[in-house]
């Protein structure tokens, strides 16, 4: 795949791939990130998705069409958890079951902006879970976990202890080992083909 | 307390997740991405039963995983979180007849082990 050509220039790229935490003076390398992005392509397609449906140009803009919406699902979880947590800090809802609190939070802009991106990602999931398995959109979209944790880090100046790394790499190694699958092995509905 | 409370966090979830992808898959690719289209798609959507259930399922697990967490430590509520993607993975592979081979098995047990190391 063509956005998969430029591996060449990655040894290059990671070097400058790290973002410096002042407040705890250290260095978050972004490398896990370069890894999902150069991951090769899907090494077979199963027999049962027929050539009839794909050729090999539809191949490339199925898969290309997968991993965009990889990132939307990804970028979206990411970045509305965090404006939740920032706005709900902001807040700082009583610990009550009160509707009035949950209402009153949800009217702060960073609450607001948290939602609207989450009610986004549940769109783009369900999209994204109509062409490809469960199994494969499960492992690939939970890399948000491990960048929650890196943005906690950037932004809000959390530590990133050694346990967490190692979490990391285990979901970086994980989310790779299922990203080079093809994303459906399912016989499609005939109204899909 | 605490069980019932895992309880509700990894079963709905799961079931959710199984549920949206069902409804998902029965009505096929999405290819239609103009406005019509996709207003047509929300009207489906929004009649189709697993959709439905599934989304009230997944809200289900969501409170019941933010009383978890508010209620126990967080190294006890994070590694549940966890199981539920080995959840989905076997509700996947019996209920929707996917094909997961040993790059998905072991790639979701990473993963899960990874949250659980992150999260706790």
């Amino acid at each position: 795949l063509h956005r998969r050509q430029a591996a060449a220039s990655t040894g290059d790229v990671i070097g400058f791939l790290s973002f410096r935490n002042r407040a705890y003076n250290l260095d978050v390398p972004l490398w896990f990130i370069v890894v999902l992005l150069e991951r090769p392509a899907p090494m077979h397609m199963p027999k049962q998705i027929s050539s009839s449906y794909m050729n090999e140009r539809g191949e490339r803009t199925f898969l290309a069409k997968t991993f965009l919406f990889e990132i939307i699902v990804i970028a979206t979880n990411v970045i509305g958890n965090y404006a939740l947590k920032r706005g709900l800090v902001g807040v700082a809802i009583v610990e009550s079951f009160s509707p009035f609190a949950y209402v009153h939070a949800m009217a702060h802009p960073w609450v607001a902006s948290g939602i609207v991106l989450l009610i986004c990602w549940l769109g783009s999931r369900l999209a994204l879970l109509s062409w490809a398995d469960l199994t494969y959109v499960v492992p690939v979209t939970s890399v948000s976990y491990a960048l929650t944790a890196v943005a906690a880090a950037v932004f809000l100046g959390e530590a990133i202890t050694v346990r967490q790394w190692v979490g990391i790499l285990c979901i970086t190694g994980g989310a790779f080992l299922v990203g080079v699958t093809f994303p459906n092995t399912t016989e499609l509905p005939e109204e899909a083909r | 307390m605490t069980a019932l409370l895992v309880l509700l966090t990894v079963i709905p979830g799961s079931i959710g997740d199984l549920l949206t992808a069902a409804g998902m898959k029965r009505h096929g690719e999405i290819k239609d991405w103009s406005g019509r289209g996709l207003l047509r798609l929300g009207r489906e959507l929004a009649r189709s039963p697993n959709i439905i259930v599934g989304i009230v399922c997944m809200a289900v697990a969501f409170f019941a995983m933010m009383a978890l967490f508010s209620t126990t430590p967080l190294s006890f509520a994070a590694p549940v979180t966890a199981a539920s993607n080995i959840l989905d993975t076997i509700f996947a592979k019996y209920l929707l007849r996917e094909d997961v081979e040993w790059h998905r098995w072991t790639g979701v047990s990473l993963v899960a082990i990874g949250i659980a190391l992150i999260s706790m």
